[in-house]
């Protein structure tokens, strides 16, 4: 008798506390997935796989910037302005084109977008399916079926750390210390560590722990190796042909496919204007990724003009790209020229269209060739033999990185 | 289907739970069949193709048995030449062939072609893999079963009782390696039909612990382990405390994560009635090599001496056949769990280990010495740990290279990095060194440290200081009987001060206090299976 007791008391307490915290989930909805804050007060979570589908689902807006770390700074208050409708960003931090098809399919189908904004970073054209991204686990949130969506809350009991939290009940932010306002929920250029980063070469070297700067130092020493060696790897057409085949297929599925489907929608699409560093590293070091990059450049060109409604912008004729003090590693650019870029791609500056295509690759591949590797990494050689890392090996250690 | 899924849980489990109780009120066979049928669908699960080669083991060792059973209970008085080859002991020889041709074509036939190709310069051709999960399981399950047929042992031959021994669903796939001795009574008991709320509690709760064990302890320790292995595997050299993490960090991950399934499995088949062996008892517990024998996979451990050991001669022919003996065992033993030379390392690591015990126990019973005080025991339970860390080093690693690359890192040939906040305090001190350095204390893998400390730390202390299952549940007699432990109680190893905290606080008991805990205890597991995670020993 005790022994029914105790298993039926387990299965109901189980009951109980599931819920319980469900009910107290859904009544707190830290990511609005169901409502707007009844209890709470008004905060946002920057984990943006999730957080999307939630302001997809309670906000008001007809424009969205939805790119990757490349759009994260782009203010939608600024967009709002500069392009007279109302913005919000929803960019998924090194997402995938695929991961980002997920949220924009969802939002075109549950908005009237005026405006999609979005990053074309060519190193996340390679995966066709949310198969093993980080938003797998929230594919739910983005199908359309609402009932599906408590699985969010019945699936992670850290969420019940903001039922203690900036509610009607508990005014301490101590547990949602990470909580944003929708202005600037995505952006990162306010963040001390990062912020530091820009100014020249000297401030990544002295945040030489971070893992940016890591693998950004390796890949600029590994590179220069490869430089002076004379052993860049031959193009191999074949395989540029292939990678660039998938790649394709990719952009029309993830992005051409909506532009389609929404011809009312305006596309405005960018290649981030990375520095001119990585691109020469790119270039002189291993030709074969760069030429795989112009073949994207020149097919999301071409393909694009089949639509009125996409605009492909490349910002890499720009001399800002030269100097390395405006990014904080090789490819992340300050927030000044996310503001420039809206105006840019506003007013049609640097649209690339197949009559100005092929003078802006020789332009850019120029720039990519002539721009000297070697000195940055003599700057670097130059920091090092000072005290920046002790170890056995000193610089080299860097590059014996495995990441 | 893994029993760490939602599928499992909530859809699988409770129906067939339900259906065998309810069937079983009307008939006991058909509630057996309606096992039979679930474990297949389950086995199924994975790939149907799997339960075609399951059937078809299990036709052909019940028909063998069977007619070795028929011959051995009514030899003829005299044996015309024509039946030679269906006299038991052939019949045995030729069954235990066929088993073992399937084992061997499935799981070592890749292994033998790429090395004759490597050495012999062969060239044979390297298959797909074809391996039915838990063959080595099922197949050493139904070896036993013939070899005791043959010996007279096996009275009951009930093919649906035989099909349900082999196939019950909470052993299948990653054991217990189960005797029919201990089970086939079980299951032609008529009182197995019937709810029995005492082993539903207990067994509940030990799933409970068991599904614990592996997602919130197991699951969290593969994120520090394998990528350190990773980076080895990689090419990578570990520093000194890197190594270290990792090589800690896998041991008590296999540990948490196997004996996770076998709990999950005793667990299980509490439910409906049916006791298990038990598979660990604290083996990390052990004050020497041949007490941890006898507390880690301890069905295996059974298998490979009554079976494999003994019939060597065990140690009846003096000490150097013994040791002979010992070491084809463990070198079996090790082959048995994956088709790899790290694998076979791996065993006669294991060989050598309890070579050396036995040599030890023989020196000292001659020079008359006790078993020492209590140091003495923490240092043999010390390097009895240290001996099996090394040898899970070669069981995880992906080739004997990367195990010797893991070992120099232990030993510090790879340099020691320590975190960068001691540089500032102690690195003007060591500049002339060169084989330190501060770049944290996981340089290679640069997991957040503090994490890895913290739950290798309550990974120790759960294996070292904590009661195991069966001490847990002792009055409830959740396991059977049968496995001879041998062994020392885990409270022995205790200080007295922790024994009566042992005694009064480690005994489960059904009241409400621990039905809540355990409910928390669930509801913060099942909110933790977020990914796909088998089990470490499905790969066996």
């Amino acid at each position: 008798m005790i022994m029914k007791k105790y298993s039926i008391q387990f299965i109901l307490f189980s009951a109980l506390l599931f819920s319980i915290a469900l009910l107290t989930n859904y009544l707190i909805d830290p990511y609005r997935i169901f409502h707007k804050p009844w209890v709470r007060e008004n905060y946002y979570v920057p984990e943006m796989r999730i957080q999307a589908s939630g302001i997809i689902n309670t906000e008001k807006f007809d424009s969205i910037v939805l790119g990757t770390s490349m759009a994260d700074n782009f203010s939608p208050a600024e967009a709002s302005k500069v392009f007279g409708q109302k913005f919000t960003n929803i960019s998924l931090n090194g997402s995938s084109l695929a991961e980002r098809s997920l949220v924009l399919n969802y939002a075109l189908e549950k908005k009237k977008l005026v405006n999609v904004i979005s990053s074309l970073d060519p190193d996340t054209f390679d995966k066709d399916s949310i198969t093993g991204t980080p938003i797998a686990p929230y594919a739910y949130l983005y199908d359309g079926i609402t009932s599906n969506d408590l699985q969010l809350y019945a699936s992670d009991p850290t969420i019940l750390r903001f039922a203690l939290c900036r509610n009607i009940l508990f005014t301490s932010d101590m547990l949602c210390h990470d909580t944003r306002e929708l202005e600037d929920l995505t952006e990162w250029h306010s963040i001390k560590a990062q912020k530091e980063r820009f100014g020249g070469l000297h401030n990544w070297l002295t945040k030489s722990n971070d893992h940016q700067i890591k693998a950004a130092l390796a890949n600029i020493l590994k590179s220069i190796q490869v430089i002076n060696s004379g052993q860049a790897k031959a193009v191999n057409w074949a395989e540029v042909a292939r990678e660039t085949s998938k790649n394709q297929q990719v952009f029309t599925d993830c992005l051409l496919y909506y532009a389609a489907k929404y011809p009312k929608t305006k596309f405005y699409l960018f290649f981030p204007p990375h520095s001119r560093l990585r691109y020469a590293i790119m270039k002189q070091s291993n030709p074969q990724a760069f030429e795989v990059y112009l073949e994207i450049l020149r097919f999301v060109v071409r393909e694009s003009k089949r639509y009125e409604n996409v605009k492909v912008f490349g910002f890499e004729t720009e001399l800002f790209l030269d100097d390395i003090a405006n990014y904080k590693d090789t490819t992340h650019y300050h927030q000044r020229f996310n503001s420039k870029m809206l105006y840019w791609m506003k007013n049609g500056e640097h649209e690339l269209t197949t009559s100005n295509l092929d003078d802006y690759i020789k332009d850019i591949t120029t720039r990519a060739t002539n721009y000297s590797v070697n000195k940055i990494g003599d700057q670097i050689n130059d920091y090092s033999s000072g005290s920046f890392i002790r170890g056995k090996n000193g610089m080299a250690e860097i590059m014996d990185d495995p990441r | 289907m893994l029993f760490n899924s939602y599928i499992f849980i909530f859809v699988f489990f409770p129906i067939v739970f339900f259906g065998f109780f309810h069937i079983g009120k009307h008939n006991h066979s058909l509630a057996s069949l309606w096992l039979v049928a679930a474990s297949l669908f389950f086995y199924g699960w994975w790939n149907v193709s799997f339960v075609g080669v399951l059937l078809a083991s299990i036709i052909f060792n019940y028909s063998t048995g069977y007619l070795i059973g028929h011959r051995v209970a009514r030899p003829p008085l005299i044996q015309p030449v024509s039946q030679l080859a269906t006299q038991p002991k052939s019949l045995l020889f030729w069954a235990i062939a066929v088993n073992l041709t399937l084992l061997g074509y499935c799981k070592y036939a890749n292994f033998f072609a790429t090395n004759l190709n490597q050495f012999a310069g062969t060239a044979l051709p390297i298959g797909e893999v074809f391996l039915p999960l838990g063959i080595s399981f099922f197949t050493f399950t139904q070896i036993a079963f013939l070899v005791d047929t043959y010996q007279g042992k096996v009275k009951e031959f009930n093919f649906v009782h035989y099909t349900l021994f082999v196939t019950y669903f909470p052993h299948l796939i990653a054991g217990p390696v189960l005797h029919h001795k201990e089970m086939m009574p079980q299951f032609a008991k008529q009182n197995v039909c019937h709810l029995n709320w005492n082993n539903v509690a207990v067994g509940l709760t030990i799933f409970v612990l068991g599904l614990a064990k592996k997602v919130l302890i197991a699951d969290w320790l593969a994120d520090f382990s394998s990528p350190i292995f990773n980076a080895v595997k990689a090419g990578g050299q570990p520093m000194l405390f890197e190594a270290w993490f990792g090589a800690l960090e896998y041991t008590l991950q296999l540990y948490f994560d196997f004996s996770a399934y076998s709990d999950m499995a005793i667990g299980l088949s509490l439910m409906f009635n049916v006791r298990l062996p038990m598979n660990f008892n604290s083996p990390y517990k052990a004050t020497s090599i041949i007490d941890f024998w006898r507390r880690w996979h301890m069905t295996l451990s059974r298998f490979l001496r009554d079976y494999l050991y003994i019939p060597l001669g065990g140690s009846r022919h003096g000490k150097a056949q013994r040791y002979l003996n010992l070491m084809i065992t463990m070198l079996l033993g090790g082959f048995w769990h994956g088709a790899g030379w790290t694998f076979i390392i791996w065993g006669g690591l294991h060989g050598l280990y309890l070579i050396l015990n036995h040599v030890w126990c023989g020196f000292k019973t001659k020079m008359a010495w006790n078993d020492g005080g209590k140091l003495a025991k923490l240092g043999a339970g010390a390097l009895t740990f240290l001996a099996v860390v090394v040898g899970w080093v070669f069981f995880r690693a992906d080739s004997c290279s990367s195990a010797l690359t893991m070992l120099q890192g232990m030993v510090g040939m790879n340099g020691v990095s320590l975190p960068a906040s001691l540089e500032g305090k102690i690195g003007p001190y060591f500049v002339q060194y060169d084989w330190l350095v501060f770049s944290g204390l996981h340089p290679l893998t640069n997991p957040d440290g503090t994490h890895a400390l913290a739950i290798l730390s309550l990974g120790l202390m759960i294996v070292w200081i904590l009661p195991n299952m069966k001490q847990l549940f002792q009055q409830y007699r959740p396991v059977c009987i049968d496995v001879k432990e041998g062994t020392q109680s885990a409270e022995s190893h205790l200080p007295l001060m922790l024994k009566g905290i042992f005694s009064r606080h480690f005994q489960w008991q059904p009241n409400k206090k621990n039905a809540l805990v355990m409910a928390v205890l669930f509801l913060i597991t099942l909110s933790r299976i977020t990914r796909i995670s088998e089990f470490l020993y499905f790969q066996f």
